[in-house]
């Protein structure tokens, strides 16, 4: 055989090697396969620990303890310092108690996610919203981590850094971050016990609930998720989405006075944001819009065509006020002729 | 054209590409017509972008004039128009400084107009036609909202995650953080901190 022959011969090995490992595809599986790991972890396994907080200058610092077990999963997460403040979930309820004059408790009213049970990074392939890679491993509450770099293509979602236990998959550290890289905020324990049992005394809550103002949503109904059938048609929707953002459901649900409203809710694949449509009354208040920083969550409140207009998502707040202004209500095509 | 090969032209346009990939990829441009023709493509783009073409029939002023002239929805049709072989150049991000990019292909093909009207096209950067971004929104952190406001947001917030199922204690610490009560301010300081909050 020729030289010339052989040349060619390597040359078609090397292109298939290339074709069948490309780092690309290689990439891409690892990181599904740690951010499966990653989302499985932290809802699947009990521990305890403390986390801190850190953004704009402010460190708070967090207890958890998280159950799950036959009965399902029951969690607390509770301030350790400044005001009294915890979030406790069982099964499907997620109640927030607020210590002071702000006491309330808030009760979630869906019975479920209304995402399909996948891995966020499964719902939608976010490669096209995100670049995606590993660091060097890390050490984090005297634990080894791997480092999983997630770095968004455009303005209208949030970079984000996972330091994953390399065990279990635990997430032990995450950093937000903005399109340019620039810490937000950040979360870390500082230590944890992994695969510990939780005894029930540890998901009581401290704050008495007994007098506080209670808020339940009401349940949602007519609800369809991408992992049933098709979605059910909703009465609006916004002209243009951020790239990749999808219609991941349609539902209907009951505010605490009972007014109806329309939930939207859209995904990349590792963000999302919900649109809430509801009939304007005259105790809405001023027509004017606002956006609420919650930390990193951002909830537009404005109005759109005589109809109350909230967007929530952990996205960025120029994203929220982008959906917003695009949204419409849905023409049929009965309707234009 | 597969997106993996859309993200591999990308990858190349930003000098992203590992080596052997980039070697592999040439290869297949100078053989594969489809692919050689996108890359052309990509790079008419990256030009008008950075506003390098200056032929009598620059793309580049008739599509900026169609986004001055043209009210928002009406010159969204019209760039796209202008774009339809563009499809899917969301992918080199590093090109679009704020430029329509990502234009959703399989819509367009459609072309049934009511389709075109309900469903949404998709956007990579803020573009032009966003004029309300030229006075945007300042957030107001959650601890300076009324307690009406705060039951009915928090209400949502709960709602969002967990219909998104969202990651755990992840989703839940921000609003046991935000909650927080700030600091008292003396009355320069509340000046200046609350400022604009909306339009």
């Amino acid at each position: 055989m020729s030289a010339g022959r052989n040349r060619v011969l390597v040359g078609c090995v090397l292109t298939l090697v290339v074709v069948g490992f490309s780092p690309g595809a290689w990439a891409d599986d690892e990181v599904d396969y740690w951010l499966d790991r990653m989302v499985r972890a932290i809802e699947t396994l009990s521990y305890r620990g403390t986390l801190v907080h850190m953004r704009d200058g402010h460190v708070d610092t967090l207890h958890i303890v998280h159950s799950a077990n036959q009965q399902g999963i029951r969690e607390r997460i509770a301030s350790i310092d400044g005001p009294p403040r915890e979030v406790l979930r069982d099964g499907k309820q997620v109640r927030v108690l607020l210590g002071g004059d702000q006491s309330m408790v808030v009760e979630g009213g869906i019975g479920s996610r209304l995402l399909p049970n996948l891995p966020p990074n499964r719902l939608s392939r976010p490669i096209l919203a995100y670049r995606m890679s590993f660091g060097d491993n890390e050490r984090v509450a005297g634990l080894y981590a791997r480092v999983l770099e997630i770095r968004p293509r455009d303005q209208f979602r949030y970079g984000h850094r996972f330091w994953l236990e390399e065990n279990t998959g635990m997430l032990l550290r995450s950093a937000l971050l903005d399109h340019e890289g620039n810490y937000l905020q950040q979360l870390t324990f500082v230590n944890i016990e992994l695969g510990v049992p939780i005894a029930d005394s540890e998901l009581e809550p401290e704050l008495s609930a007994s007098e506080a103002l209670e808020i339940k949503m009401g349940p949602a109904d007519q609800t369809t998720g991408t992992g049933t059938t098709e979605l059910a048609r909703p009465t609006w929707t916004p002209r243009m989405l951020p790239d990749g953002f999808r219609l991941a459901s349609v539902s209907r649900g009951l505010n605490s006075d009972g007014e109806e409203f329309e939930h939207l809710l859209f995904s990349d694949g590792l963000a999302s944001f919900s649109i809430y449509i509801k009939s304007a009354r005259s105790g809405d208040g001023p027509d004017s819009e606002r956006i609420d920083a919650i930390g990193p969550v951002h909830v537009f409140t404005g109005t759109v065509e005589d109809h109350r207009v909230t967007v929530v998502g952990e996205v960025p707040s120029a994203t929220v006020a982008f959906v917003a202004q695009q949204l419409q209500r849905r023409t049929t095509a009965k309707e234009q002729r | 054209m597969t997106e993996s090969n859309r993200e591999h032209l990308s990858s190349l346009m930003d000098g992203e590409l590992e080596r052997g990939a980039r070697a592999f990829l040439l290869r297949r441009l100078s053989n594969d017509e489809n692919l050689s023709g996108q890359w052309r493509r990509y790079h008419m783009v990256r030009v008008c972008m950075q506003g390098e073409l200056s032929s009598s029939a620059d793309l580049t002023a008739r599509i900026g004039a169609a986004l001055n002239e043209e009210p928002a929805w009406q010159a969204q049709a019209q760039a796209a128009r202008w774009l339809k072989p563009l499809g899917g150049v969301a992918i080199a991000a590093s090109v679009a400084v704020f430029a329509l990019v990502g234009i959703n292909s399989s819509l367009l093909e459609r072309g049934q107009p009511e389709l075109v009207a309900e469903q949404p096209g998709f956007v990579s950067q803020p573009t032009p036609f966003d004029m309300s971004f030229a006075q945007p929104l300042v957030p107001v952190s959650f601890s300076e909202t009324t307690a009406a406001d705060r039951q009915r947001i928090s209400g949502y917030v709960l709602r969002h995650n967990q219909a998104a199922g969202s990651v755990g204690f992840v989703s839940y610490v921000p609003i046991v953080v935000g909650s927080r009560t700030p600091p008292p301010l003396d009355e320069d300081a509340t000046a200046t901190e609350t400022g604009p909050t909306g339009r």
